[in-house]
């Protein structure tokens, strides 16, 4: 390498990695050989490179096994039955509780209105900007039918499964019905 | 106010991933792993050359992530990143801990998952003669070679993972290279003669 070849050696590695060179670099290698002999070298090297990465990995399922237990030692699995057990026994006792402090009979709504939420009568209406969240339950029909829903299944013991907007003071406010099950 | 969202779902950024799975959705964390895997592993096995081993790091390094996923902050840069930050300092950690790296004529014998796949016995010899090379290189030039010319990183990017600036980059980038080159054209070399 010539002394004054020094500044062009990165442009020129640069160019071998696929950046354009500069004009200066170009007229540089037209005059000379160990420069052009460089780029070459690292043109190959970059071609190989290329190649390597490239080359196939080991499928992740290979490895997914001993991962997935890692996350189960510290994370714990939660239970889906005891969770819906739960939720199924905190929508009960919500609904109950609206039921008690609304001490009339309240008319009877339909549930087959699927686009939205079915307001729980004489439960104060949501104003738009109050914050909510909407809980996924399970709920029997005989629990819907004691807090004044008509539900049209000859089962009292069947199941709705249905969305509950439940407002910050944790009151069921709408239940949204996504699909009804028999238990028997 | 309310919507059923009945389209097609949208593939889930990392972000929602992360969350989901620091809520104990296993399936949040399967894709993540999914998603995540290639480029740990491919740092890993070329920061090493060794597959068994880039295994056991990349493995680590999700098992770590399950433990430790409070410290992803991704208001400061993508999960990758971060990933690729934690698989070095896994690297880093088998190096101080002693754990010898193969001697070069005994990672040609060892098993390598890509030779099962290499298209001809000439590419062969000259990926591992490659991998082989790299493997040669100090530590603190062969990450500028993985990160650069392996994994497609910018300089920028790859200053940030190295926690250095982009010139010590492009420095220890050419310096490989210059390293490389001589080595690689000589096995070429090598290889022509046979």
């Amino acid at each position: 390498m010539f002394v004054n070849c020094k500044p062009y050696r990165n442009s020129l590695m640069d160019w071998a990695r696929g950046n354009t060179p500069d004009p200066p670099v170009l007229a540089h290698l037209a005059e000379c050989s160990a420069c052009a002999q460089f780029l070459e070298e690292q043109r190959a090297l970059s071609g190989a490179m290329g190649r390597l990465a490239k080359e196939p990995l080991p499928p992740a399922q290979q490895f997914e096994a001993r991962v997935m237990a890692g996350f189960d030692k510290v994370r714990p699995a939660r239970r889906p039955v005891l969770r819906w057990v739960l939720g199924g026994a905190l929508a009960a006792s919500v609904l109950l509780g609206a039921l008690l402090t609304n001490r009339s009979v309240p008319p009877a709504a339909p549930i087959a209105d699927e686009a939205g939420f079915i307001p729980i009568p004489y439960t104060i209406p949501l104003s738009a900007q109050e914050p909510f969240t909407v809980w996924r339950m399970e709920i029997p029909v005989a629990r819907l039918r004691a807090v004044g829903y008509r539900v049209p299944a000859p089962d009292p013991a069947a199941i709705v499964e249905a969305d509950v907007l439940v407002s910050q003071d944790g009151r069921a406010r709408a239940v949204r019905p996504i699909s009804i099950s028999s238990l028997n | 106010m309310i919507e059923r969202n009945m389209g097609e779902p949208e593939p889930s950024s990392d972000r929602d991933l992360v969350d989901r799975f620091c809520h104990g959705d296993r399936d949040a964390f399967a894709a993540i792993y999914h998603r995540h895997f290639p480029a740990v592993h491919r740092f890993a096995f070329y920061m090493t050359n060794d597959a068994p081993r880039a295994g056991e790091i990349t493995q680590d390094v999700f098992i770590w992530l399950a433990g430790h996923a409070v410290q992803f902050d991704a208001a400061r840069g993508h999960l990758g990143a971060f990933l690729g930050g934690v698989a070095r300092k896994f690297v880093h950690r088998q190096q101080r801990q002693g754990q010898r790296w193969l001697p070069l004529e005994e990672v040609s014998g060892s098993q390598s998952h890509a030779a099962d796949f290499a298209v001809g016995l000439e590419r062969e010899q000259e990926a591992a003669g490659l991998r082989k090379a790299i493997a040669a290189l100090p530590a603190r030039y062969r990450e500028a070679v993985v990160l650069c010319d392996l994994e497609g990183k910018s300089y920028e990017e790859a200053a940030a993972a190295m926690e250095c600036v982009v010139g010590t980059v492009r420095s220890r980038l050419f310096r490989a290279r210059e390293l490389l080159a001589r080595k690689f054209q000589g096995n070429r070399e090598r290889q022509k003669c046979l």
